[in-house]
């Protein structure tokens, strides 16, 4: 099972609703709901037969040239729970926004093609690409419906947040080229070891710095709180429930294979920094909505 | 020679950064978005600098081209870092609508 | 955004702060003493001609080596703009009839056929010399930016219907994901190029490199359609700004 298939299926739902649309409007809701179900099908097949390891390379080609697409446990677990907050969430956004925007589905499957490729990417450089789509369909998702002017502050709140934190990553990729010369994440863990060390130093700080910044976590935690409490619900449930994860995915796997051998103590601290007066002078600052976004775990869409 | 690129990427880069701080006005936001861009985007492409080189376009007219990748990766970057710029400005003309002005202190969701 | 405050007290830490990031930039730069391309960009420049049939190296890795990136990139772009037509697609926005003057818009009808050629010879000699989908598709949009601005957004709107700018994005993406899947059925991978049995032709040729024009024409369609449909919607005007600022806000 190749695991672009993952990333396709989605993608290929987003293109044709437009067509939908214009030709066999009637047929919307049908376009839609098999989209997203061959779509949750395809993510969990590709989670189920990827759960011991397989790792292709786009077009071919050598694992240097191209771009290399891997899955494993780790991608696994969280394409599974993409699998299954999203129909949820398109479930629950059908309920309560209708089909008159047809607008907010394409959207809607653009984040779950970008979350879904940024799961299963084995290119450091293909990583940010997907991270950008996540990034943008994740801003306009908060922003909906635009008639609400703290939607669209939050969202550009965020949106503004979000592009320090993508140029920081650009950043730090842009070292790792000058250094290494490879992109592939597989052949980049052998190279990281000889790095000298400021290189390593600004790599880690940009790469680990724009990624807290998507996360939400402290310290770039400002956008979070806004952006979850404007959203409407099923939207909130969603970014709660899974478009924070895509970052902390990246974070774990970046973190694991590059990082974890020079630099263990960062880990430790910032896996201490919620439970620290930081983390609960941020919960203080929260209202009762706002409190279920500064703690983000998923929960069922109401 | 490839120290001046750099170094005048990472100018660009501070500059943008600074402007991004200290600046009230929405657009200056943007614009400061858009150098901090433009110098990542001069650091990549220096990279692929080799002194001596020609353009990657077959049949080469000298001995070495310079790196290609580089160039590659600039062009993807050009397009996702100009439709991240063009998402805000669209954000801002909303907000414009219903304030009346650009001015991050008098918009009260911004603050903070 | 949060350190807008004019006292210099707290400007200082945020200056130390980018001064910091500047210098720690500085530190961590890698300059090799003797500068040479790295085993995968001699791959590239050595390989391209016998393994895609591109004369444009910087191409046949945009859009046969690293096609999926060149997905992405689309994609990105798509993402914009159908966001900002959902920002601006309520009733009270409408479209402007107000154009500029009779010498602007002939010299502007003049002119046209010319950038359309240009904008057509970047696309499609992509894989032959620098320019290629994403540049050529750029300048496509120009001319129906230029017909927002001389003419009008209700003329641009005329003359191109914004469902068939739609149905042009949707098209070609769906055509680029189609190529690919053509590669991939074939059991060579997503994407492939001449490996998947498409004519590689004569390096140097107009026909040549397998799908490379094929996705330039797609990107170049796609990109046109996008940037200009992102034009017409952010040039809408509020009609009733019933939502808008209180009147006292416009008078200071």
């Amino acid at each position: 099972m190749n695991p672009v298939f993952a990333v396709l299926l989605p993608l290929c739902t987003a293109f044709l609703i437009p067509l939908g649309f214009i030709f066999f409007r009637r047929a919307l809701p049908l376009l839609v709901f098999s989209g997203g179900f061959f779509s949750a099908l395809g993510a969990g097949a590709v989670a189920f037969l990827g759960w011991g390891g397989i790792s292709t390379v786009m077009g071919g080609w050598a694992p240097e040239l191209g771009i290399a697409l891997k899955v494993d446990s780790l991608s696994a677990c969280f394409l599974l729970l993409t699998s299954l907050g999203f129909p949820l969430a398109l479930l629950s956004s059908a309920e309560e926004f209708g089909w008159h925007s047809w607008r907010f589905y394409v959207i809607f499957f653009l984040s779950w093609a970008s979350t879904n490729g940024i799961l299963v990417a084995g290119d450091i450089f293909n990583l940010f690409v997907f991270f950008e789509i996540f990034s943008v369909a994740a801003y306009l998702l908060v922003s909906f419906p635009a008639s609400s002017w703290q939607a669209v502050e939050a969202s550009f709140k965020y949106l503004i947040f979000g592009t320090l934190g993508a140029l920081f990553i650009l950043l730090g990729i842009s070292y790792i080229f000058m250094a290494t010369g490879q992109l592939n994440m597989a052949l980049l863990q052998d190279f990281f070891p000889a790095l000298p060390g400021p290189t390593l130093g600004v790599i880690a700080g940009c790469l680990l710095g724009g990624l807290l910044v998507k996360c939400g976590s402290a310290p770039a935690h400002f956008w979070l709180p806004d952006a979850h409490s404007s959203a409407r619900a099923p939207v909130s449930a969603l970014l709660s429930g899974v478009l924070v994860k895509a970052p902390l995915y990246a974070l774990l796997r970046l973190g694991t294979l590059f990082f974890l051998s020079p630099f263990p103590a960062f880990f430790r601290f910032f896996s201490f920094s919620a439970l620290s007066p930081w983390g609960w002078g941020i919960l203080w600052r929260c209202s009762r909505k706002r409190s279920n976004a500064c703690w983000p775990i998923p929960r069922w869409p109401r | 020679m490839i120290l001046l690129s750099y170094g005048t990427a990472i100018v660009l880069f501070v500059i943008g950064l600074c402007t991004l701080l200290f600046r009230r006005n929405l657009f200056k936001i943007v614009i400061a978005l858009s150098l901090m861009e433009g110098g990542v985007l001069l650091l990549i492409t220096s990279m692929g600098y080799i002194p001596g080189g020609v353009p990657p376009l077959l049949p080469l007219l000298g001995e070495q081209a310079v790196n290609p990748l580089p160039q590659s990766f600039t062009l993807t970057a050009i397009v996702i870092g100009a439709s991240d710029i063009a998402l805000a400005l669209a954000y801002i003309i909303k907000i414009y609508h219903h304030y009346g002005t650009v001015d991050v202190d008098k918009i009260r969701g911004l603050r903070g | 955004m949060t350190f807008t405050s004019s006292r210099l007290i707290h400007r200082i830490p945020a200056l130390l702060l980018s001064l910091g990031i500047g210098f720690f930039l500085w530190r961590g730069l890698v300059l090799p003493s003797f500068p040479h391309l790295g085993s995968t960009a001699a791959h590239y420049v050595t390989h391209t001609a016998s393994e895609t049939g591109a004369s444009n190296v910087v191409a046949a890795i945009l859009f046969d080596y690293r096609a999926f990136d060149s997905l992405g990139e689309a994609t990105v772009i798509y993402t914009t703009v159908c966001g900002v037509a959902l920002l601006f697609a309520g009733r009270r926005y409408r479209s402007s009839r107000r154009g500029l003057s009779f010498v602007v818009k002939r010299g502007m009808a003049l002119m046209v056929p010319f950038i359309l050629l240009y904008a057509s010879t970047i696309v499609l000699m992509g894989h032959l010399t620098p320019g290629g989908g994403f540049q050529g598709g750029v300048i496509l949009a120009t001319i129906t930016v230029l017909f927002c601005i001389v003419y009008g957004s209700r003329f641009e709107a005329a003359q191109i219907n914004p469902n068939k700018k739609e149905m042009a994005e949707s098209f070609a993406g769906l055509f680029f994901v189609g190529l690919g899947l053509v590669g991939l059925l074939g059991g060579a991978g997503f994407l492939a190029n001449l490996r998947a049995g498409f004519p590689g032709g004569t390096p140097g040729e107009l026909l040549s490199a397998g799908t490379i024009p094929f996705l330039n024409i797609a990107v170049g369609l796609k990109v046109g359609a996008s940037l200009s449909t992102l034009f017409y919607s952010m040039i809408k005007i509020l009609e009733a700004p019933s939502e808008g600022p209180p009147p006292e806000v416009f008078s200071s």
